[in-house]
């Protein structure tokens, strides 16, 4: 890992089983390691570079995954791409059962320890694996924090225990809202012999506030060489301040979450104009009859190829491609939205990009 | 058996097409033709993946064009509730508005005479609909039908047909064919572009020959682009489904597309292409694939069923479609229940169907036809148990299957 920039946010390159991937960059929420609605042709005109792949979507998959032998990224036919192992889906959440974790799989609630999760790991064969934890929340007892860090820690030394040679292992931080629970938490991971963070937690019930407080309370007491993870839900403020605070690797459910409610994301990338929405509610009826596409320029698929006005009629219809549409052009555009950012931070002006853009934002 | 001797054919319509026979098959009646339409070649015979509402359910146009499909469906009656006619008018056509490139070609609107009928009532005016949306009335004439194709702009539109049911019998049948003829010809009158939309008139008569052959006579006297045969795939019984459709190959001119409206099975496409049918329909294969069923050369493939959990080959090893190069059955079984296997599957089968009729077709043109079918029926059936509609439609073109 390393870093070309370290203002206010870093920039950075991260080579990973010889591919090199611009940070800070997104890594997008996925079904069993796909892109929602989006089969693979479609997904390589994305250029991602890496996607999450998580416990709960593989558990059931298990044997087949080891009769398989090919690993996630043949079996999705995603073979260009990153893959980076998350216990916690950002959209779902777990809790512990006694010395394991309790998982909601399609197939009905599933116990798992830390040796069954490196063993699914080792049928995933992705080129991150975070350790494993659980959710709890920023409200919970300090009692219910201390047994989930430590749970935590554990399992991190139980997930290194079985760690082979070429594994890429992020140790996982935990610790609710607790600065106490947080920091020991974080100076014990940093103790241990990962190749970087996962900020665990996060994108649950926090306020704004204490949600930078704390990633700043971890970032105090980890190693700054080492590349930083969070799963969140990422909306594009959130997604900033976290950038500034020093976070290279985005996991988040935004573009899809959008997509799901009907929503296209079109805030300008630059130049902020406040007559320019931050995200267009496709179900409306003024779109009905506007041959614009989502975002003019856009140069992904459904920009190039479709207008709001369809684009309405299918989600007026409720018709299978309307999804497809959205998360096309929704993953591109925040794609695109990183890609500028990685060029703000190189030239020092990310504080002045984000300034320019939370001031359009609020004002819209 | 053939046109009606003596009857003077006159031209009182344009056509937007041209469709030239280019093999018969010796023994049966399937033939190889280019049908030239406005938006392109369709080589026939052809299978017409159907996008009901404007798009195929879980496909790409990008995708569709990649299976290489010439021509698909939209319906018009559902597109008329959503978004509209003026709306897609408002958008250049229906073409525009999906950006499909290829053939389309729309409906009228009949075919939910027959499967709303609890919400219609037919009358000498057109069919007055209660829509099961919201319970407003909408009625439905000749005249609008044709308005609304007109604006949707597909190249090959359908008359509306008093439909109905293959089950009915008695009176009723003779007066829907009587008064299809009287509709075909507000059809044309209130038809505003010949020259860039093919009218075809749609054969009925339910299950009875001599009604059939009436109407026969009527659409073939009007001179059409084309001609569909409705009113079958239904509720009858597959031996009464057949001969229905002979006869209208039968008497259907030559020198003119003959499609049959929404069939369908592997196995029924291509006993019809030996009957003489060059253009099909339906929703079974995308539909049959959101629940998680292949359609193979030797039949169905349930990816849902168990024995498919380890099972690391492709769907087909023939097909070169993007799933089955990419993808396993044990991949497609652990995605079968949900929307992306149903996307995926529904990418397969279009593929399939497609390969198919590419296959039929180009067993014509190679003078292989007969063999063909005797392959593909005891792939489908290995034991020999060909259903006795399939041995009989069959024979009754010389080819004998046992």
């Amino acid at each position: 890992f390393e870093l070309n920039a370290e203002c206010q946010g870093r920039r950075g390159v991260l080579m990973l089983n010889g591919v090199a991937i611009q940070t800070p960059c997104l890594v997008p929420y996925t079904e069993e390691g796909h892109l929602p609605s989006l089969t693979p042709d479609i997904v390589d005109q994305l250029k991602l570079e890496m996607l999450q792949v998580s416990l709960q979507d593989m558990w059931p998959n298990l044997q087949m995954m080891e009769k398989y032998g090919n690993g996630i990224k043949k079996l999705n036919n995603l073979e260009n791409h990153l893959y980076m192992f998350i216990s916690r889906d950002p959209l779902t959440y777990y809790e512990s059962n006694k010395n394991n974790v309790s998982i909601n799989t399609k197939g009905g609630i599933r116990t798992v320890s830390s040796k069954d999760y490196m063993q699914l790991a080792r049928s995933i064969q992705p080129d991150i694996i975070t350790s494993i934890s659980y959710d709890i929340s920023w409200v919970s007892s300090n009692k219910r924090k201390r047994a989930c860090v430590e749970n935590t820690l554990k399992w991190l030394d139980e997930c290194l225990e079985l760690k082979q040679v070429d594994d890429i292992i992020f140790g996982t931080i935990v610790g609710g809202s607790g600065e106490m629970d947080r920091y020991y938490s974080a100076t014990q991971t940093s103790q241990r012999n990962v190749d970087g963070f996962m900020f665990g937690g996060f994108g649950l019930d926090e306020e704004e506030e204490e949600k930078y407080r704390i990633v700043n309370k971890i970032i105090e007491n980890i190693d700054a060489s080492k590349p930083r993870a969070i799963t969140d839900q990422g909306d594009p403020v959130c997604v900033m301040e976290l950038v500034s605070h020093g976070i290279d690797i985005f996991n988040l459910t935004y573009p899809h979450t959008m997509s799901c409610l009907g929503i296209a994301i079109v805030f300008p990338l630059n130049n902020f104009d406040t007559q320019q929405p931050i995200k267009l509610d496709l179900h409306s009826k003024e779109y009905q009859l506007d041959q614009r596409p989502l975002v003019e320029n856009c140069e992904c698929y459904t920009c190039k190829t479709h207008t709001r006005a369809y684009i309405h009629h299918l989600i007026n219809t409720h018709e299978i491609l309307r999804r497809i549409l959205l998360e096309i052009h929704n993953h591109h555009h925040y794609n695109q939205f990183f890609k500028v950012m990685q060029a703000k931070l190189l030239e020092n002006t990310f504080e002045s990009y984000k300034e320019d853009f939370i001031s359009y934002y609020t004002e819209n | 058996v053939g046109s009606y001797p003596g009857i003077p054919t006159i031209s009182l319509i344009m056509s937007a097409l041209t469709f030239v026979v280019k093999q018969e098959c010796g023994t049966s009646k399937a033939r190889a033709s280019d049908l030239t339409l406005p938006h392109g070649l369709v080589p026939t015979p052809i299978f017409m993946p159907v996008g009901t509402q404007g798009t195929i359910k879980g496909m790409t146009s990008q995708q569709i064009g990649d299976t290489g499909a010439p021509i698909i469906l939209g319906n018009t009656y559902h597109l008329g509730h959503r978004p509209g006619p003026d709306i897609i008018d408002e958008m250049g056509g229906l073409h525009n508005f999906m950006n499909w490139k290829g053939n389309l070609l729309t409906d009228s609107g009949g075919f939910q005479m027959v499967s709303l009928l609890k919400f219609a009532n037919i009358t000498e005016e057109g069919v007055n609909f209660t829509s099961p949306h919201d319970g407003t009335s909408m009625l439905l004439t000749p005249e609008m039908s044709i308005q609304m194709q007109n604006k949707i702009g597909a190249d090959i539109i359908m008359a509306l047909d008093d439909v109905v049911s293959s089950t009915t019998t008695g009176p009723r049948v003779e007066e829907a064919m009587h008064r299809t003829l009287r509709w075909i010809d507000r059809c044309i009158e209130a038809h505003s572009k010949p020259d860039s939309q093919n009218l075809f008139g749609i054969v009925q008569g339910g299950l009875d020959p001599e009604l059939r052959k009436q109407c026969l006579k009527g659409l073939i006297q009007r001179d059409l682009p084309g001609y569909a045969i409705g009113g079958l795939s239904g509720g009858e019984s597959k031996n009464e489904f057949w001969k229905m459709v002979s006869i209208c190959t039968d008497y259907l001119p030559k020198d003119k597309p003959r499609y049959l409206m929404g069939v369908g099975f592997p196995v029924d496409l291509i006993v019809c292409v030996a009957l003489g049918v060059d253009m099909f329909d339906c929703v079974y294969p995308t539909r049959t694939a959101r629940f998680g069923t292949a359609l193979v050369a030797n039949g169905q493939m349930n990816l849902k069923h168990k024995k498919y959990k380890y099972d690391f080959s492709p769907i087909e090893d023939e097909c070169e479609c993007i799933v089955c190069s990419s993808f396993t059955r044990a991949y497609l079984h652990s995605q079968a229940k949900s929307q992306y296997g149903g996307q995926l599957i529904s990418i397969h089968n279009i593929a399939y169907q497609l390969r198919l009729m590419r296959t039929a077709r180009n067993s014509i043109l190679d003078g292989k036809f007969v063999e063909f079918v005797k392959e593909f029926m005891l792939l489908q059936f290995p034991n020999g148990d060909y259903p006795d509609w399939t041995v009989d439609a069959l024979m009754s073109v010389g080819i004998n299957l046992k």
